[in-house]
């Protein structure tokens, strides 16, 4: 029933055009069918129906599948890329001044707002076909969890808490790291 | 094994936790594990039950704070005892679940 009411249109076309060829000969006076069948084109016939079927019930859900799954990855990442950079900026502009309160709860918030964008990456990884064996959780946790140590470990809730010089080389590689794993990503979906 | 005990960190503790030590400023990780979690934590082990931890509704942890909390009980009890007893609960943020392991499992180093 699904199959008749998708292509109503076209079976009803090929319904006329199988009556128009029938009745042809009787209706138009000298038009006629040769009486025979060569071999070749009959086997190109039905070669390009099974191609044609092949590649409407086969071919085209699947590539439209996996555009489909691959934009929800890659919009999902780009939110999570767009969340480190704004921790990161966060970091920057508090570069060699005392942090405040504030700064370090907007970096406790939006640290967990990246935690869950990963989480959420992950499980939507494994509704998505084509990621489903390609995502490995450990590729965001481990970097996430080492940038997040670079920030908030130490004495962060000091209140003369400030991101020297060691700790700023030291955050920038993390950060990087996990920028890096990211963009990967990015690409690595990209190509699936 | 018993009926599990519970801490809400939340209600019983903060909803803005701190770093690794009191010096460091207020609800640190190192009160929370002497106030709250090393007490329950030993009932927990003496009635043979889980204790389950509630970390949601609090603004945010930072690194030091769960490592202090959960790493110190671990070079107190091992590891082994530590994963046997505690659970934990974080709808708010998952990750924290698996973050906090992770402080469990490299505090047995540390042990």
């Amino acid at each position: 029933m699904k199959f008749l009411s998708r292509y109503y249109s076209q079976l009803i076309t090929l319904l006329i055009g199988a009556i128009v060829g029938f009745l042809c000969n009787r209706i138009i006076n000298g038009a006629y069918f040769e009486q025979k069948i060569n071999p070749v084109s009959a086997a190109s016939f039905a070669l390009t129906i099974i191609l044609a079927l092949y590649l409407e019930f086969s071919v085209r859900p699947s590539i439209s599948n996996n555009r489909n799954e691959k934009d929800l990855l890659i919009d999902q990442l780009k939110e999570m890329k767009t969340s480190l950079s704004e921790i990161h900026s966060l970091y920057i502009s508090s570069r060699d001044n005392n942090l405040t309160s504030d700064y370090k709860k907007d970096i406790t918030v939006k640290l967990r707002t990246l935690s869950n964008q990963i989480n959420a990456l992950i499980e939507l990884s494994q509704y998505c076909v084509i990621s489903k064996s390609f995502l490995k959780k450990e590729i965001f946790t481990k970097p996430y969890f080492s940038y997040k140590a670079a920030l908030t470990g130490n004495g962060f809730d000091l209140d003369a808490f400030v991101y020297d010089r060691i700790h700023f080389n030291d955050t920038e590689r993390k950060y990087n790291n996990l920028g890096k794993a990211i963009m990967h990503c990015i690409v690595d979906v990209n190509k699936l | 094994m018993s009926k599990p005990l519970t801490i809400n960190i939340f209600e019983e503790f903060t909803d803005i936790p701190g770093a690794r030590y009191d010096s460091e400023g207020q609800f640190s990780g190192k009160s929370f594990l002497e106030t709250l979690l090393l007490p329950r934590f030993k009932e927990a082990v003496g009635l043979d039950a889980k204790l389950i931890i509630n970390l949601d509704n609090g603004e945010g942890y930072a690194t030091s704070f769960l490592e202090e909390a959960f790493g110190g009980l671990t070079r107190i009890f091992g590891t082994e005892q530590v994963l046997k007893h505690l659970e934990f609960i974080s709808f708010d943020e998952p990750l924290l679940i698996e973050e906090i392991k992770n402080y469990i499992l490299e505090a047995k180093a540390a042990a």
